[in-house]
C-alpha cells in the first residue's frame, strides 16, 4: 500500500475521531438543552463526514471496491440530508414542551402561534400550552 | 483482514465516546436530552461499524450501518413529533 495514501486516510479518520470526542465532551458538559443539541450536531456533521471521507478513499483506491464505496457514499449523503431535519424536529419539540435556554432569547419567532404552523393542520389555532397538556395525557 | 491494523483502535475509540454519551443518556433531565444523546450513540455506532468493515474487509457491516442510519433519522423525527404532540 502507498504510504502517503495511508497517512491521508488515517488523518481523515483521526480528524473525525477528534470531532466526535469534542462533541461527546460537549454533550456531557454543556449547561442547557439547546447547547447540548448544538454540540451533538458537532458529532453528526464533522465527525461523521471526515470518517466517511477516509472510508470512501480506502474502499475506492486501496480496495478498489466500487460497491462498498457507493454504500459509504449513501451513508454520507443520507446523513447530510437527514440531520438538519431531525435536529429541527427535536429543537421545535423542545421549544413546544416548554424548555427555554438559560439566557433570554433575542428573537423568538415560535412565540407567535401562527408563525410556524403545520401546513394544512389544525395546529394554527392551538397554542403551545394545550399541546403540552396533550403530550402529558398521552 | 487488511494491513491497516490501526483501524480497530479507532473503532474502539468511537465505542468509548459512546460510553461518554451514555452518561448523558442516563442522567439527562429532559426527554429531549435523552433523545439527542441516543441519536449520538446511534451515529457513533455507525462509524464504528464502518471502521470494523474496513478492518475486517467484510461488506456486510456497511449494510448494517446504512440501516442503522436510516432508523436513527426516523426515530429522531418521530420522537420530535411525539413530544410536540402532532403525531
Amino acid at each position: 500500500m502507498n504510504i502517503a495514501l495511508r497517512i491521508i486516510i488515517d488523518a481523515f479518520i483521526v480528524l473525525g475521531c477528534f470531532f466526535a470526542f469534542a462533541g461527546s465532551i460537549g454533550l456531557v458538559r454543556m449547561p442547557d438543552t439547546f447547547s447540548r443539541m448544538q454540540s451533538s450536531t458537532n458529532i453528526t456533521t464533522l465527525g461523521i463526514l471526515c470518517t466517511l471521507v477516509g472510508a470512501f478513499l480506502y474502499f475506492l483506491i486501496v480496495k478498489e471496491s466500487w460497491g462498498s464505496a457507493a454504500k459509504v457514499a449513501i451513508i454520507g449523503i443520507l446523513t447530510i440530508i437527514a440531520n438538519p431535519v431531525g435536529g429541527h424536529a427535536m429543537a421545535r419539540a423542545a421549544y413546544r414542551i416548554g424548555i427555554r435556554p438559560e439566557r433570554e432569547l433575542v428573537i423568538d419567532d415560535l412565540a407567535d402561534p401562527e408563525a410556524c404552523a403545520e401546513p394544512g393542520g389544525e395546529s394554527a389555532e392551538a397554542p403551545a400550552p394545550e399541546k403540552e397538556s396533550e403530550a402529558e395525557q398521552e | 483482514m487488511s494491513e491497516m491494523t490501526e483501524l480497530i483502535y479507532f473503532a474502539i475509540f468511537y465505542i468509548l465516546c459512546c460510553f461518554i454519551v451514555i452518561y448523558r443518556l442516563v442522567k439527562g433531565p429532559t426527554a429531549v436530552d435523552r433523545a439527542v444523546a441516543g441519536d449520538g450513540v446511534d451515529v457513533m455506532t455507525d462509524m464504528a461499524l464502518v471502521l470494523v468493515a474496513m478492518y475486517s474487509g467484510r461488506g456486510i457491516y456497511l449494510d448494517i450501518a446504512i440501516v442503522t442510519a436510516i432508523l436513527g433519522f426516523l426515530s429522531q423525527v418521530l420522537i420530535g413529533k411525539y413530544l410536540e404532540g402532532t403525531l
